[in-house]
């Protein structure tokens, strides 16, 4: 469909209003400071406005996407790599989820960042973020997605560090942008790869040029995992997720955003983007989905344990987006977007609330909390809403999208990875309500606790519409055979191409899931479950939880540590490139400078019969440079000899020796 | 004619320096009037001519005859290839006078001697004569040794001995092949030496070998950079300048205008090596770099790595990684003359280049350590600056010549940001080290002018990096055909 200049305009402001704020606030933000806040609300609101009409824009055309392109580097014949915007409904429902909640975190940040030396800076990282985020989202091709895929990254990086004075915020930034870098590479060379053998970057034409044959077998699938590679270090899967638990650093309204709408959703947002590749390659698939499902599980345990109530949700994040990928592995693509879509609400509204947590008394630490329902009731509550749709429990949105998820699992026949997402369900529900009444039962573990109290009105404002969104964004997905008298809008809007869902029920047998009961009432079943265990341990007989982990405290430091990933990739790949760097540096000061063969010692020699001859001062160097003066005339006179190379050499040479005579004193 | 005039202008200046009276401010702000006058005449030309591709005007070149017997002229003209690199020396010539604040005594002889460096880094540029490209190429060497021996520091002189020797060893092999070519061939003239001039496939590989090694050690290529070290951390900040941001495309343009074309079956058989250096480069010197206590040392060897890229676009031999390489150049200069400039700011404030005893400086110089991460995030090859445009294109075209170094070369992706921000993270980043620097201030005036431009210039052309393209891409295009003919 092609638009207006008008409309062109609209949605091109999309990304670039908040990339303007980010240069308006990087430059005159230290005039704004507090004031910063503001500008950036005023910007953000455009863009969603802008986002919602984008939205409309597909919807009325019937799901048509939207394109146009300009070109950004022609190199006439040799190529060229454009940079345009295609908004379809995956791209349309992405730029609102992204800018409503950038929205909602710029809200809350101003109270929550108040008397922050950088305040200004913060907000402009928080608005090149979106930008990065909306650039990316609706990038038509491999080298537009790449470079605002880099700039998120950045993003992340300067916001993890924000307070860079703390060794630890220092740190973590700087883990975060080496490990999401080594998916960046492999990406690249994925990127690389298509474009060597079909000569585009664009989505859309790899797809096509893959289903001509274009690109052999082993090497396209070796470009889909690459490829996939990318999306696992943004989207923190296993095994590059060990940056993820340490952003926590960053402020909390930061991980937020991170968690919910921008950076980790890039990954998962990838593999969409580019779906109609990966469902060509069957390996490619069954990696993502075997990735994902691990990964769901495995984070799962790590949250089990952990004391820092960020780190919690932070282990559930990287757990959530191993479902998603699932989803997207085994075919499920809309189930796996809708999960995309509430967990953003969902998700945000738990950092929200910790941060709200974190800003009535200063602590992460879940066993110096306790008793905070009376003190902060409304961030009880929504907490509560959120923990429940984290859960899955019925019928608020979480339930919606992640039975869709675990039900297309069953029914295409993908049995361990049930099994791996129905014990994870039972583990999430058990590890968010074991933080939420560690944090709001009993009694307050410290004055602080005591003393905690409900943030003010402005933050609370995104928490109250956020717990609506937490309940209701869902309702947009309720299957047909649901029996209410609605359809699935959300998996009708957010549709595999037609060419996908082809490649999908001839290669995988994968057909849309019903809504089943039986699985529906289990999975509800299992999350209450975990529910109950956690009231368990942690409500009614807390001392059991203690003897349990001492009892079992070589398993509880196992989880506590994350697996011992970090340990572990400490004492291989940091040490190796250590050893790499202090091998290579002795090797270039002893081994290459003492001589390439002998030359160095050679040069060394005629270096020190030089030194002597120049130790004279003045005088000496005019001789030196004299003499190299006439090497350069002889040798160009021995070629030359014309007029114009004694002008040239006489010139040169008078200038130099009259800057020496001049009175150089060495 | 304006090619000719822009070339020799510096010379002029020179000698006024000579014959400015002994008063600091006054000799200060003549040369950066001298400075400004040949960009301000680059910039004209690029509106004039640059911007709607007619470098080739006849208005611009100039030819005449020197030796008629044996094909030797003053030939210049600009073209496409060249002019980025045109415009930055000029340009970097403009940000070293700036940043000579720690130039204290002798000034107008070391602006002169900058002067006639300029002479030399913007007569290669424009250079269409291979006896010309070598006068120019040496002409640099002289004054720029001078700067290092005389206003460097404490290793000054052994610093800068070597740098001479071992480049004008260099060059002298290159001059040598050169000779071989020209007169085998019957002319010096670049634009009659095309396709080999006539000369057979053997001749050519006997000619190209000296000629790439000469100018490989230009470069430099790992393991000929030993010189490097020594002389980029002994020269004085202002030097370094140049030093960093043009000397080495003297080699890396040597390949690109006077290897590849000329001499298409002479370079064939090297090609993959000189990517393969590229790779190591790219690697060696991420590896130095990333253990490198002193941070000037650490930049310098940041640019080993960066010119490795050149290399490996270059090599390609195809649009997409030559446009990479060309690019390069000048975004790689664009970089490495801003960090320079700022470890100089942070060395002369904390009185250290020592990485340990730093820390913390981004609360006390936000300027500066934003300034010092933008450059690194830069030579990381961040999107959105320009250095990436140029390594992303080089890493491609040299993935379609020759996979395997191209997708070694995406290591370095990987391990510049690894060094980089293990550099950040020691310097400007985590708590104040040292009581001391409590007290410090910002980067003053003179070194905020002379890197915020460079800084502005990597954001442009890693938004728009069409400014530069467009302007080098037909030349570029030229090239390859050459190649591709043979």
């Amino acid at each position: 469909m092609t638009q207006t200049l008008g409309g062109q305009l609209i949605l091109t402001a999309i990304p670039a209003i908040p990339a303007l704020v980010f240069v308006v606030l990087a430059l005159f933000g230290r005039y704004l400071r507090e004031n910063a806040q503001y500008v950036a609300i005023f910007g953000m609101v455009f863009s969603l406005v802008f986002s919602v009409t984008a939205l409309g824009l597909v919807i009325s055309g019937g799901g048509e996407p939207i394109s146009f392109a300009v070109p950004w580097i022609d190199l006439g014949e040799g190529g060229a790599f454009p940079m345009g915007i295609y908004i379809d409904g995956l791209a349309a429902v992405m730029l609102v989820v992204v800018s409503f909640v950038s929205l909602m975190v710029q809200l809350y940040s101003g109270a929550f960042m108040e008397g922050d030396p950088r305040f200004a800076w913060y907000y402009a990282v928080l608005n090149l973020f979106t930008a990065s985020m909306l650039g990316l989202v609706v990038a038509p091709n491999f080298i537009q997605l790449y470079v605002f895929w880099e700039l998120v990254g950045l993003c992340s990086y300067l916001l993890i560090g924000h307070w860079f004075e703390k060794r630890s915020a220092r740190d973590a930034a700087q883990k975060a942008f080496i490990v999401t870098r080594v998916g960046d590479a492999a990406l690249f060379v994925g990127i690389i790869i298509f474009w060597a053998q079909t000569g585009t970057t664009s989505f859309d034409g790899i797809s096509q040029a893959a289903q001509a044959g274009f690109i052999g077998g082993s090497l396209f699938t070796a470009a889909v995992v690459l490829v996939f590679v990318g999306a696992i270090g943004k989207s923190a899967q296993f095994p590059l997720h060990v940056w993820l638990p340490d952003a926590m650093e960053g402020p909390t309204p930061v991980s937020a955003l991170i968690h919910a709408a921008t950076m980790v959703a890039a990954g998962v947002y990838l593999v969409a983007r580019t779906y109609d590749i990966f469902v060509q390659s069957p390996t490619a698939m069954l990696t993502v989905a075997y990735i994902g499902g691990f990964t769901a599980l495995m984070a799962a345990t790590m949250a089990l344990v952990k004391k820092d109530i960020k780190r919690v949700i932070a282990y559930s994040t990287v757990s959530q987006l191993g479902y998603m990928m699932l989803a997207l592995g085994i075919g499920a693509f809309s189930a796996g977007m809708f999960h995309l879509y509430n967990h953003a609400f969902f998700k945000a509204l738990l950092f929200l609330g910790a941060g709200s947590i974190i800003y009535a008394m200063n602590s992460y630490n879940l066993t110096e909390m306790g008793g905070l329902r009376h003190r902060m009731p409304l961030t009880f509550w929504t907490m509560v809403v959120a923990g429940l749709s984290l859960a899955g429990i019925f019928p608020l949105a979480g339930f919606w999208s992640k039975d869709a998820i675990v039900a297309s699992a069953f029914e295409d026949h993908f049995y361990v990875l049930f099994g791996m997402a129905l014990l994870t369900v039972f583990l999430t529900a058990f590890y968010i309500f074991r933080a939420i009444f560690m944090a709001f039962t009993g009694e307050p573990r410290t004055e602080a606790a005591r003393e905690a109290e409900d943030p003010p009105g402005i933050m609370t404002l995104p928490m109250v519409v956020l717990a609506l969104l937490a309940v209701a964004s869902g309702w947009v997905g309720i299957p047909e055979s649901f029996g209410l008298p609605l359809r699935d809008y959300f998996a009708e809007f957010v549709a595999p191409s037609g060419f996908a869902a082809e490649t999908l029920s001839a290669t995988f047998g994968v057909e849309p899931h019903g809504f089943s009961f039986g699985l529906a009432v289990v999975s509800v079943l299992v999350g209450l479950g975990g529910i109950g265990l956690a009231y368990v341990l942690y409500v009614a007989r807390p001392a059991l939880s203690g003897s349990l982990a001492r009892r079992f405290s070589g398993l509880h430091a196992f989880l506590d540590k994350g697996w011992y990933f970090d340990a572990f990739y400490g004492a291989t790949f940091v040490r190796g490139a250590r050893a790499l760097g202090r091998a290579t540096n002795v090797f270039d000061r002893r081994g290459l400078d003492r001589g390439v063969g002998g030359v160095g010692r050679g040069i060394q020699g005629l270096g020190e019969f030089l030194r002597r001859l120049q130790t004279g001062g003045v005088q000496n160097y005019a001789l030196f440079i004299l003499l190299s003066v006439l090497v350069l005339g002889i040798v160009v006179g021995a070629v030359a000899g014309a007029a114009y190379t004694v002008l040239v050499v006489a010139l040169i040479a008078v200038v130099t020796l009259a800057s020496i005579a001049w009175g150089v004193r060495l | 004619m304006i090619t000719t005039i822009i070339v020799f202008l510096p010379l002029l200046g020179a000698l006024l320096m000579l014959l400015l009276p002994d008063e600091e401010r006054l000799v200060r702000y003549a040369a950066l009037g001298v400075a400004a006058v040949p960009l301000v005449l680059v910039l004209f030309v690029y509106f004039r001519f640059g911007l709607g591709g007619n470098l080739d005007s006849s208005s611009l070149s100039q030819n005449f005859t020197w030796i008629e017997s044996l094909g030797v002229g003053y030939r210049v003209g600009l073209d496409g290839l060249g002019f980025g690199m045109f415009f930055l020396a000029a340009l970097l010539t403009l940000i070293a006078v700036a940043a000579s604040w720690d130039i204290t005594s002798n000034l107008k002889q070391y602006y002169a001697m900058l002067f006639v460096a300029e002479v030399g880094m913007l007569g290669v540029f424009a250079a269409q004569d291979l006896i010309l490209f070598y006068i120019f190429f040496e002409i640099t060497l002289v004054p720029m040794y001078l700067m290092v021996g005389i206003w460097g520091d404490q290793n000054r002189r052994a610093a800068a001995i070597k740098f001479f020797i071992y480049t004008f060893f260099g060059s002298t092999v290159m001059l040598a092949g050169f000779l071989a070519f020209g007169i085998l061939a019957g002319t010096f003239s670049i634009a009659d030496l095309g396709a080999g001039g006539g000369l057979g496939s053997v001749a050519q590989v006997a000619i190209a070998a000296p000629v790439l090694f000469g100018l490989l050690i230009k470069v430099p290529a790992v393991p000929l950079h030993s010189w490097l070290l020594d002389v980029y951390v002994s020269s004085p900040i202002s030097t370094n300048v140049v030093l960093s941001g043009v000397l080495p495309k003297l080699g890396t343009f040597g390949i690109i205008k006077i290897a590849l074309p000329l001499l298409p079956q002479g370079v064939e058989p090297f090609l993959p090596y000189v990517a393969a250096l590229g790779v190591i480069n790219i690697v060696y010197g991420a590896f130095v770099a990333f253990l490198q206590p002193d941070l000037k040392a650490l930049v310098a060897y940041s640019s080993i790595g960066t010119l490795g890229f050149i290399l490996l676009g270059a090599a390609a031999g195809n649009a997409v990684g030559l446009n990479g390489a060309v690019m390069q150049q000048v975004t790689h200069g664009l970089y490495s003359a801003l960090l320079f400039i700022l470890v100089g700011v942070i060395a002369s404030k904390t009185g250290t280049r020592r990485i340990a005893e730093l820390g913390g400086l981004a609360a006390r110089m936000p300027w500066a350590s934003g300034l010092l991460a933008l450059g690194a995030l830069a030579a990381m090859g961040l999107p959105g600056l320009a250095v990436f445009v140029s390594e992303f294109m080089s890493i491609m075209g040299g993935y379609e010549a020759f996979p395997v170094q191209g997708v070694l070369a995406t290591l370095g992706i990987v391990l510049s940001a690894m060094y980089l921000l293990y550099m950040l993270a020691r310097t400007i980043f985590g708590p104040i080290e040292n009581p001391a620097y409590e007290e410090i201030g910002d980067a003053g005036p003179a070194a905020l002018a002379a890197v915020v431009p460079l800084a502005a210039l990597l954001v442009i052309l890693g938004i728009l990096p069409g400014l530069l393209i467009n302007v080098q891409q037909p030349a570029v295009q030229a090239v390859v055909a050459a190649i591709g003919g043979s």
